[in-house]
């Protein structure tokens, strides 16, 4: 049951990713929520679950979005390793902190492949304005990430398929 | 035991990804996009038009200190245009008379297609939107999409049912424009942050702010005289080989629901 609840999740925040966030753009900026929801499932639940659900978000915003293909699906892999790696460090810290840790390493490595990218393909870009964004987006995805986290958390753990790890 | 089954299954499904990736880099992930458009994309557009309502209700509060001003320059920015057009009607009656006195076919409008927005460019750095036409209603790539007699961008990918636009203020955007008021050409360009750029002006032609910009038809499938912005300031500069425009649209990206694409004339 709590699987399906998951996969909601991650569809409702696809849906959200790619129509309602970007007609909003709080602040300017189009804030990453399906981050959130694959890092709070990685974190908390089994890997593969997580890699399967971001791997399959990431497919579907890579078809919609204008930039590279690949590089939502890459940057969601990313964040469902770093995740993996966060949360069986060792290290004792509560899911809200270990979520910030992988949302600031995601967004920010995301930055740079864009605004590199952008730069190398000669396009115009203001430094300033892509740092102030940047960070920006950066802030805002670590307040969702704080919002959100315990509910992505409730979901994850314990999914039947395949038990918790 | 069980952490080498889940590495492994982890292996299978990172695999998996790459595939899934590798397909779409060669342009076979149609199947995918197709069951995209047909089941989340309807849902996605309902949903845009709430994010756009609540924009919308959030910008007001910002302006309600510039309404009157707003208001004033509005009403005769109206009454210029109303002028224009009405000097318009008589030029283009004159071009039909000559036109058909010289055997060439008459000037029409051009053909067009609406098409819904049904999808935004789910990060800052693009702008880029997806509508729900592709190239089973005619629809290629490099043709321009319009809305409420603006240009908004160009067609950058299209699928049998459904296409990308690249929107003028994507920092990647190119497209040649022209002055109307002048007669200069130049690119225009988008900006990371929003904002276009005119450039490689030449330093001999005169352009001056609040002139028009429409595309030039150089080449491709864009034609002559889509209405783009007007000049904000000009920069130049004595030892440049070109000078540049900084130019302002009425463009909202984040508002667009509906466009129409320009088929061809």
């Amino acid at each position: 049951m709590k699987l399906y609840g998951l996969i909601l999740v991650a569809l409702l925040s696809l849906v959200l990713q790619l129509s309602f966030l970007p007609a909003l753009r709080p602040f300017g900026v189009v804030p990453n929520i399906v981050l959130i929801v694959i890092a709070a499932a990685a974190l908390t639940g089994p890997l593969v679950t997580a890699m399967i659900l971001g791997l399959g978000c990431g497919i579907l915003l890579d078809l919609v979005s204008g930039s590279d293909f690949g590089l939502q699906t890459g940057l969601l892999a990313l964040g469902v390793v770093l995740a993996g790696y966060v949360s069986r460090s060792g290290l004792q810290l509560g899911i809200r902190v270990q979520l910030l840790i992988v949302v600031l390493a995601v967004t920010t490595i995301s930055a740079i492949i864009a605004i590199l990218g952008l730069s190398i393909a000669g396009a115009r870009v203001s430094i300033g304005t892509a740092t102030t964004q940047s960070i920006i987006i950066l802030i805002l995805n670590c307040l969702f990430g704080v919002l959100f986290a315990p509910i992505c958390a409730r979901l994850a753990t314990q999914n039947e398929l395949y038990g918790k790890q | 035991m069980n952490r080498n089954r889940a590495n492994r299954r982890l292996v299978i499904a990172l695999g998996a990804g790459a595939l899934l990736v590798i397909l779409g880099l060669s342009g076979k992930a149609g199947p995918i996009r197709w069951v995209y458009d047909h089941t989340l994309a309807p849902v996605g557009h309902t949903i845009a038009g709430v994010g756009t309502g609540m924009s919308e209700f959030f910008d007001n509060f910002g302006k309600v200190s510039h309404l009157a001003t707003d208001n004033l320059r509005l009403e005769q920015e109206n009454a210029s245009l109303r002028q224009r057009l009405a000097a318009d009607a008589d030029t283009r009656r004159d071009n039909d008379i000559l036109r058909r006195q010289l055997g060439f076919a008459v000037a029409g409008g051009a053909r067009t297609i609406g098409a819904e927005v049904i999808a935004f460019q789910p990060d800052s750095y693009r702008q880029f939107i997806t509508i729900n036409r592709g190239t089973n209603q005619g629809i290629a790539k490099g043709m321009a999409a319009t809305s409420d007699g603006i240009l908004v961008g160009l067609v950058s990918d299209v699928s049998s049912t459904s296409a990308k636009i690249a929107l003028v203020n994507d920092p990647e955007f190119r497209l040649a424009v022209r002055d109307d008021d002048s007669g200069a050409e130049g690119i225009l360009s988008g900006q990371l942050g929003n904002g276009l750029i005119m450039d490689q002006i030449s330093q001999t032609d005169k352009v001056k702010a609040g002139d028009s910009l429409t595309s030039a038809g150089l080449g491709g499938n864009v034609p002559r005289g889509l209405y783009v912005g007007q000049i904000q300031s000009v920069n130049t500069r004595q030892n440049a080989v070109f000078q540049s425009a900084q130019v302002v649209t009425t463009l909202r990206a984040n508002h667009l629901r509906f466009v129409f694409v320009v088929l061809g004339l």
